[in-house]
Order: structure tokens, then C-alpha cells, then sequence
């Protein structure tokens, strides 16, 4: 079936006038309709190759959300160019699962409303002032020269609004926004005063700070598709973490961007974009948490190199440039757990016993040999520094890093009144207290799957540097799992990963929850078990694996909010 | 020369001609604030401060009950305040554990002041106190409460609050001293040409006019839990609208922007010198201060404990610590050295209030000031018998100087709910209420 009028020119925008609410009442009944007949059979779980819903896939319903700290300033850079500046600091976003993305933690307090506010008001303050021409010449598109004022104004909210709030601004709504231009004027104030008021108005408002998705029928009980500036939005704010370019804003506008291969085009256009940068800072920065680097606190008296030679931000630089390198080579992100290269500068260079000169800021590209003891992401000195307490390395926190991070398989915390290993006079090796410390049975079963791991990275130290002696003590970097895979080193332990049928699962559930702000529930497991599979077939490419994301109808339907919901 | 927020109270005054149009800008304040004019209750202030990872517990109790007690180790920096607080022993939080989350990291800290079980997917916690007494309390200042601490994001929500408003939502903390003076005494340079501050007024008050408008609209389109997100944006565009109608005078002197810190040392001072700047300025009566966040696993070089005849920095961090306490060993004795120190910052903020005068006292005289943890001994993560200090006099109505025991505190056994001593906070600061989450039923007794 087809149903133009959802998808069609200006229908997308407009939300407000009876008879489009007529409009989509009388569509979304007949979607409801055709999603009982078209559940099960369709295999795209949903959708028509038109884009529109024909079927009715189990998708739980989603939180509107604010623009986080990274997404806003982003879009503030694209919407009002480098020379827009603010006083106003943002408090950080938090986190749920490890993404500061998460709807849950992306509602408004009012300490938040009001920096939004002031910072708006700054932000285009000092894009029209005389010294910003740059900004200026951006903002004020027309001759608002006598008679042509109010026209000009108009012409500069629609557009500005256009791309701020991620949609078409009807006529209604320009005049409401052109209402407070006039205002101002009449009190006074220069145009370019006045019409920053109509801009500051756009971008305090909650269709600017929050990602908006209508429901055509309120508590509708079937999943429908996103409308095409929705899904337009979905996709920049995933893969660029930042607002649609013109092209998609256009895509969208013509009503072809839902089209199953308009949509796969794009995507693979955007991801050949600069922009697709963000995935590396923000999904891979999360994913593998080495964002949290930068918490990180080495004891200084017993690992002076890590200040002196500045390893943290290189540490996080070097993970980075591997995921981009597999991501934007179109290899199969496994690689990331034994990549036989990785980039160093001469700080970490020195720091991992590379020979060779390197450049002190640049990051070379290097091969990594046998003898250099690195292979993969488990060896990069981010994920080893990370999972480390100040003084000394920390076997569980390496081996819980693992199973959370790359199999999903996160230990519960621990029970109550255990005591945690000692780190004052020691009897023994690291490993050998560990095993001690485990023997208790209550401990056992969470620390038999840890342990083994955090033990294959013994010959790594709290800032990943390779040792041969822990201390006094010969390091025994063997483990076996509970389920008898066992291995000898770090080396051996990326071999064991990399087979295990839990990693890609595991990516897909990460990309998941980033790509749609929400940690999976029971009613996604179908959606994740296709994504899965159909990310094994492609060779577990992450760009191919970005595409189905986008591609599924998780990503391009929704779900109202039952009025019962509490 | 004077950095432009160096105002004196004289500066202020010698101003704009601000003074004299203070009557009719007063009639523009909101009508709540004006209602109260002339039958103004004193001020009175809440205080929370939090601190993460428990105490060592057996350096914490008094050895004795009542007056006149000896404070152990851990209470030692509080000694010259002993007549102004009180140690409350045996109280305890039970609706955490309740928790569909790891009870002794997580909702014993998020849970601290809500008296609530803390819910993820979806979000669910109770109102804090704090937020309770700001509630009632923002209707006579500027701001309605004051979320600070030394850590902003980054890291789990549930690790990471402690102030939650009614619907959920975390209070996002300041972290930066002169951030947050730039907020407070925002709009307030007396510099600044009164018609180019008249029309800054006018065209926020239109802008916030048509978001509210907008977002009013846009509320009725969405499905329900969204449209609580959009009454949550609402509460802040009204708190800033009567924020930008307000024209009152400061009653104080702001002083200079403090500086950004360098170290969490000099931070935390600073954010304390900013919250006792605000009472003083009457900018806000609620605050809360949370140090660290659950699970905190600083470090702090600066300290040091002696270790045989020589003195080792306390490098290991703060978490691992807390689990490491075989009395006398070396990581206990680091650990206590963290507890004492974060005793120490708590006796400072009370000696700054206790500086203040007022015309009925000095500031700390007509506050209630709590600190603790959400939990005790760290190793059992025991959130049945919390560590906590309850200072100031609320305005005559607490009896400071004792060291009062609700129950055994030995035993693991469910201590009198917090709840209570809620409760009795709120009524101190003139919210009249009996209950508060879930287990508090009525104020605690013998506070008086």
C-alpha cells in the first residue's frame, strides 16, 4: 500500500490545523489496519520500501529528549558558525549504561532551562554584533532596508527556523516568531536587536532543545514510521551527532528520505563525511570508556611518566585512531581486539618500548611486531590505565571491562560484606592473593569468569606499561574460562575473544543503545537477533552495520506513549 | 583596579538611580513574594552536605551519649563546634534497599535525601528534601535552591545525585565557583545603564513569553510521559521569568569572582564560600553540596599518613580504601585520613555560617546543616546506620551539643528512618508537614 499524504510535501511539518489532524487520524487508522495484516509476513519487519509502516514490529515507545551537552554545542556551530560565543558552561550530561546519550537522563531541570536560555541569548547576541561579519553574513541573508524589512525577517525565521528546528516553520508560526521582531522594534530596538529576539526565541524553544516525534493518533497502540524530518534528525544526531545538513533537510522535504534506498544512500554518504568523526568520539569514546581516561588519577610517586609524558590524552588518541581506521577502511571491527597496527606518538612510542623515532604531537601509523607485546585494543594503554586503581592494576576491573564492554555480560556488584583485596603488605603475587581472595564461594561464580581475564593482562602494569616480574613474583598470565577456553597471555586471550559468537552480538547492542538513546528491552531482542546476523553476513563491517541500524525499523518507527503509561 | 564584580554594598547603592525606582520595581516582583510582604518569616536555611564511600565507623561514635561527650578521631575537627551540632547515631535508610539497583553504591547515594527506592528503566526516585524545602522556601528568594559539588557528569546518574526533583529528574550540580558566581549575581552590575538593562528585561520576558506559549502548545501533542518532560521545562521557564521580574536589591556585598580552582582542595572552599554567599545575600535558603560521588575513587596525594617513621601520600584511591579497613593496617589508616579531611571541610563551612551575624544570630544559629553518608561501615555497605552531624539551631528550635542514639548501632539491624530527621528538618525551616518518602511518619523526637 502507499500512502503519499504522510509522507508527502508540507504534510511532514505541519502539525497544527484541523484538517491535517483529520488527515492523520484517518492515515494512522488505516496504518493500524494494514498492521494486522502485514505483521509476520513482511520482511522488513514493518516497513514497505516506500518507507511507510506495514507492519507492526515490536518496538517500545521512546522519551522525547534534550540535545545533549556534545549534540548542542555541535548544532549551535553549524546553526550560528565558529564566531558565536557564550559565557554559559553546560553541567555535564549523566549517563545510564556508559552513553550520555540516554533519553532517560535527557529531561530539562530548571538550572539547565536557564542556561539554554542565557547562553541563547549570548550565542546570537555576538553572531550579529558589528565586529562578527562572518556571523552576520550568515544570519542576515536579505536587504531588510526600509519596506523590505518585514519581508526579510520573515524569509530569515523561516529559514533559520527551518534548520533549527529540524523541519519546515509554517506560516503561523513565522508570524508568531515575526510578532516578537515587531516588538521589539516598536520599543525601540535596532532590527538586528529585534530580530534577534525571534532567533533567541527559536532556539530556547523546546522543538530546538529537544528532539521532537509527534504520534499522528496520541496512544495509537501500533508502531508507525517516523515522519521524514523525524527520521532525518535520527540519523544526524547518530551518526554526526549534530543537526541535518541541507541535503537531508532537502531529502526530507521532498518526502524521499524514508524510501529504504534514499535512506541507505545517505547514510553512506554521511558516513564518508567529516562529521561521521562524532561516531568515533562519541560512540566508540563510550563503548570502550575511554572517555573516562581523562578521571583517571595514576599515582604520581609511583608512575611519574604518566603526567610527564602526557599519556592520557595520547592513550585516548591511539584507541580512537584504531576504531577510525577499521571504520573508515570498511574492515571488520573485530580486528579491533588483535589489529596487528596501531598509532603512537614519540611520547607513547617510548612509553610501549617502540623502536623508531616518532613525531612528539603527530601519530604514526606502525606495524605492530611480535616482540612489542601489543596486539588489539585489550594491550592499548587507555584500556589498561582505565581499568587500574591509582596504585596498581586491577585484575577484576580488567576482567569485568571485558564482559561488560565487549560480551554484555556485566558481573552483578558485589554482595555485601566482602572485604576487597588488600593492597597494603603483600604475601604473594597479585595473582596468588586474587586466588586466595576468591576461594570464597559467594565470590566465585562472578570472579571465575573476571579473574581469568584480568589475568592474561597481568603482564601489564596500572598504566599498561609491559613487565616481565610482578615485583618479586614471576607473572603467570594463563586463564580458563568456566567453560574451559583457555589461554596464555594477552595475545592468545584477543584469539579467544575474537571467536566468541558474544563480541558482535555485544557491538550490536552497544551501536543499539547509542543509535537510539535507550538500552534494549525484552521487546528488542527479535530487532537485535537480525541485526546480528545480518551484520555476520557482511563480514562484521561497522560501516555495513551503521547502514541496517539506520535501515531498521527499531530506528525508523515508533511508538506512542499509552495515556495509561505511569 | 576592580574587576567589574567587585561591587560593594556602597557601590550598589550609589548605583543607577536603582534605589530610588526599588518601590516600583518591587511592584513588579511576583505576587507570591509580595504577599509576604510584612509578614515575612525570618530566614531559615537547609543545608546537606554529602560525602561518598561511608566512614570508618569505629573512629566515628562518641564514646558517650548526651552532653558533654568526647568526639573520637573522626570527629576531632569539630570539637571547637561541639555546642553548636549534633551527632545523631542509629539512624538509618531503609526504602534503598528496596532498590531494583546495587543498593550499597547506588541508591544508598541517590536515595540519601529521598528516603526512597531508586528505580532504573525508567528513572524513578523520590523528591529529595532539599527540593521539598525549596518547594516552599523559593517564594521569598532569587533562587529556589543551590545544587553544588566537585563532580558534574560523566558518570553513572545514579552515582551522581543526590538532589532529585519530583518527577525523577537529578538536580544537574555546579562545580565551578565562578560559574556559579557569574549566575548568581547574574544581570546585577550596576555599571550597566539602567535602559540597557530595562530593555535586556524586556526582551527575555517576550522570549520567555512565547516559549511558554510554544511549549504549552506543543505539551498537548505529546503522549504522557513526555508531557512531563515539557511540565518540567515549563517549572524552569516560569522559575527564570520571575527570576528576570525580580529587581530586589542585593543585601550584600558579592565580593570578587572567585577564581577557577586548581585543585578539588581549593574547589570545594571556594564552593562553600559561594553557598555561604548566597545565604548571605539572601539569594537562596536551600542548598546542598554533594563531595565526590558514589563509588569515588580519588585520590589524594595531598594527604599523608606516617607509616613506620616515615609519612606515605594517600595515592591509593578512595573506594579501594574503603574496602581495605583492618583496623591499625596501613589502607585504614588512609582511609580514615580521607573521612577526617572531609570532616574537616564540613568544619569549615560551619565556621563561615557561624561568622555570619545576623539581627537574630549568626547564620549557622538560624540554619539546620546535615552531613553524612548514605552509608556507614563501608564493607557491608550498611545503610542501616548512617554516619551523621546535624549543626546549627534552626532558629532556636534544635538543642545542639549532644550526641543523641536512636538505637544500637552495633547491630545490623533497620536503624530509625532518616525519614524522620527529615521531617524535623523541614519543620524547623517552616514546612509544615508529618510525613516525608516513604518511611518518614513524623519528626524525630528529642531533637529539642
Amino acid at each position: 500500500m502507499h500512502l503519499t499524504p504522510l509522507g508527502g510535501r508540507g504534510d511532514v511539518s505541519e502539525r497544527s490545523t484541523a484538517s491535517r489532524r483529520r488527515w492523520r487520524v484517518w492515515a494512522a487508522l488505516v496504518l493500524a489496519l494494514s498492521g494486522c495484516q502485514g505483521a509476520g509476513t513482511d520482511p522488513d519487519g514493518g516497513l514497505d520500501p516506500n518507507g511507510n509502516a506495514s507492519g507492526d514490529p515490536s518496538i517500545p515507545p521512546q522519551l522525547i529528549r534534550r540535545l545533549n551537552q556534545t549534540e548542542y554545542w555541535n548544532t549551535i556551530r553549524e546553526l550560528l558558525g565558529p564566531g558565536a560565543t557564550t559565557a554559559q558552561v553546560l553541567p555535564a550530561d549523566d549517563q545510564v549504561g556508559g552513553y550520555d546519550n540516554n533519553a532517560q537522563v535527557l529531561g530539562i531541570s530548571p538550572v539547565l532551562l536557564e542556561k539554554y536560555a542565557l547562553a541563547a541569548e549570548e550565542l546570537v547576541t555576538s553572531t550579529l554584533a558589528p565586529t562578527n561579519a562572518q556571523g552576520r553574513a550568515r544570519l542576515l541573508t536579505c536587504d531588510f532596508s526600509g519596506a523590505n524589512e518585514e519581508p526579510c525577517a520573515r524569509q530569515i525565521l523561516a529559514s533559520f527556523g527551518r534548520r533549527a528546528w529540524r523541519r519546515l516553520v509554517v506560516p503561523e508560526e513565522v508570524s508568531r516568531l515575526l510578532a516578537l521582531v515587531k516588538a521589539s522594534r516598536s520599543a525601540g530596538d535596532a532590527f538586528e536587536v529585534a530580530l534577534g529576539v525571534g532567533l533567541q526565541a527559536i532556539l530556547t524553544s523546546p522543538r530546538f532543545l529537544f528532539r521532537v516525534e509527534l504520534d499522528p493518533v496520541p496512544g495509537a497502540p501500533s508502531a508507525h514510521a517516523l515522519d521524514d524530518f523525524e527520521l532525518a534528525t535520527r540519523l544526524s544526531y547518530f551518526l554526526w551527532s549534530t543537526t541535518p545538513d541541507e541535503e537531508l533537510l532537502a531529502a526530507a522535504e521532498i518526502g524521499t528520505l524514508r524510501q529504504a534506498a534514499e535512506l541507505e544512500r545517505q547514510v553512506r554518504r554521511m558516513l564518508a563525511d567529516p562529521r561521521a568523526q562524532a561516531l568515533v568520539d562519541n560512540f566508540a569514546g563510550q563503548w570502550l570508556r575511554t572517555r573516562q581516561l581523562a578521571l583517571a588519577q595514576p599515582s604520581p610517586t609511583l608512575f611519574p611518566t604518566y603526567a610527564s609524558r602526557q599519556l592520557a590524552q595520547a592513550m585516548a588518541t591511539e584507541t580512537a585512531m584504531v576504531f577510525a581506521e577499521l571504520l573508515q577502511a570498511d574492515r571488520s571491527i573485530l580486528d579491533l581486539v588483535d589489529a596487528d597496527f596501531t598509532y603512537v606518538n614519540a611520547s607513547l612510542a617510548a612509553h610501549y618500548g617502540l623502536p623508531g623515532s616518532f613525531d612528539p604531537s603527530r601519530f604514526t601509523r606502525v606495524a605492530l611486531p611480535p616482540e612489542s607485546q601489543r596486539r588489539g585494543v585489550l594491550t592499548h594503554g587507555s584500556i589498561l590505565t582505565l581499568n587500574a586503581t591509582p596504585t596498581r592494576n586491577s585484575t577484576v576491573k580488567r576482567g569485568k571491562w571485558v564482559l561488560s564492554r565487549l560480551l554484555c555480560d556485566e558481573p552483578p556488584p558485589p554482595p555485601p560484606s566482602v572485604p576487597q583485596l588488600s593492597s597494603g603488605p603483600t604475601t604473594g603475587s597479585l595473582r596468588q592473593r586474587m586466588e586466595q581472595h576468591v576461594s570464597n564461594p559467594v565470590c566465585a561464580a562472578c570472579h571465575q569468569k573476571m579473574d581469568p581475564i584480568g589475568f592474561a593482562l597481568e603482564h601489564y602494569d596500572a598504566i599498561g606499561a609491559w613487565r616481565a616480574k610482578d615485583g618479586e613474583y614471576t607473572i603467570d598470565a594463563r586463564g580458563t574460562l568456566p567453560d574451559g577456553r583457555s589461554f596464555d597471555g594477552a595475545l592468545e586471550l584477543a584469539g579467544t575473544l575474537k571467536e566468541d559468537p558474544a563480541l558482535p552480538a555485544c557491538l550490536v547492542r552497544h551501536l543499539f543503545t547509542y543509535a537510539l538513546g535507550r538500552e534494549p528491552e525484552a521487546a528488542d531482542q527479535e530487532a537485535l537477533a537480525q541485526l546480528t546476523q545480518s551484520f555476520q553476513s557482511r563480514g562484521h563491517r561497522m560501516r555495513e552495520l551503521l547502514v541496517q541500524v539506520a535501515l531498521s525499523p527499531s530506528f525508523r518507527m515508533r511508538r506512542a506513549q499509552q495515556e495509561a503509561h505511569q | 583596579m576592580r574587576r567589574p564584580w567587585e561591587l560593594s554594598r556602597r557601590t550598589f547603592l550609589r548605583g543607577t538611580g536603582t534605589l530610588l525606582a526599588l518601590p516600583m520595581l518591587e511592584a513588579m516582583a511576583p505576587s507570591v513574594a509580595r504577599a509576604q510582604v510584612g509578614s515575612v518569616p525570618p530566614a531559615r536555611r537547609l543545608v546537606t552536605f554529602f560525602v561518598p564511600n561511608g566512614m570508618y565507623m569505629p573512629e566515628w561514635y562518641p564514646a558517650a551519649s548526651g552532653e558533654g561527650y568526647t568526639p573520637g578521631p573522626l570527629l576531632s575537627p569539630l570539637a571547637a563546634l561541639q555546642s553548636e551540632l549534633l551527632v545523631l547515631s542509629g539512624l538509618g535508610n531503609k526504602p534503598c534497599n528496596t532498590s531494583n539497583v546495587d543498593v550499597g553504591h547506588v541508591a544508598s547515594t541517590s536515595g540519601f535525601l529521598t528516603s526512597s527506592a531508586v528505580w532504573d528503566g525508567p528513572l524513578r526516585n523520590g523528591i529529595s528534601v532539599d527540593q521539598v524545602a525549596a518547594g516552599q522556601l523559593k517564594q521569598y528568594t532569587r533562587f529556589p535552591s543551590l545544587e553544588l559539588g566537585t563532580k558534574s557528569g560523566t558518570s553513572y546518574v545514579l552515582h551522581n545525585n543526590i538532589s532529585w526533583s519530583g518527577n525523577s529528574t537529578p538536580m544537574p550540580k555546579e562545580t565551578r565557583p565562578d560559574i556559579l558566581f557569574d549566575r548568581l549575581f547574574e544581570g546585577m552590575n550596576p555599571n550597566e545603564n539602567a535602559q540597557v538593562a530595562e530593555a535586556r528585561r524586556r526582551r527575555r520576558l517576550s522570549v520567555l513569553d512565547y516559549v511558554k506559549e510554544d511549549s504549552t502548545q506543543l505539551q498537548q501533542k505529546l503522549g504522557r510521559e513526555d508531557q512531563l518532560r515539557m511540565e518540567e521545562y515549563l517549572t524552569g521557564v516560569r522559575e527564570l521569568e520571575l527570576r528576570v521580574q525580580q529587581t530586589r536589591m542585593l543585601q550584600c556585598s558579592a565580593g570578587a569572582r572567585p577564581v577557577q580552582p586548581v585543585d578539588v582542595r581549593q574547589q570545594v572552599r571556594l564552593l562553600l564560600d559561594m553557598m555561604v554567599l548566597a545565604f548571605q545575600c539572601d539569594l537562596t535558603r536551600v542548598a546542598t553540596f554533594m563531595y565526590g560521588e558514589a563509588v569515588d575513587e580519588s585520590s589524594y596525594d595531598f594527604l599523608s599518613v606516617p607509616d613506620g617513621n616515615r609519612s606515605v601520600p594517600v595515592s591509593q584511591g578512595h573506594h579501594t580504601l574503603s574496602h581495605d579497613i583492618s583496623p591499625g593496617g596501613l589502607s585504614q589508616r588512609m582511609y580514615s585520613a580521607i573521612c577526617k579531611w572531609e570532616v574537616e571541610q564540613f568544619a569549615y563551612l560551619l565556621s563561615k555560617m557561624k561568622a555570619v551575624q545576623e539581627p537574630d544570630g549568626t547564620l549557622l544559629d538560624n540554619s539546620v546543616v546535615l552531613f553524612g553518608s548514605g552509608i556507614g561501615e563501608s564493607n557491608l555497605h550498611d545503610s542501616w546506620n548512617l554516619p551523621l552531624v546535624l549543626a546549627g539551631r534552626g532558629g532556636g528550635k534544635l538543642r545542639p551539643g549532644r550526641h543523641l542514639i536512636y538505637k544500637d548501632y552495633n547491630s545490623l539491624t533497620p536503624g530509625v528512618p532518616i525519614a524522620k530527621l527529615f521531617v524535623s528538618m523541614l519543620n524547623t525551616v517552616g514546612v509544615n508537614t508529618t510525613k516525608f518518602g516513604v518511611d518518614g511518619d513524623g519528626p524525630l523526637p528529642n531533637l529539642t
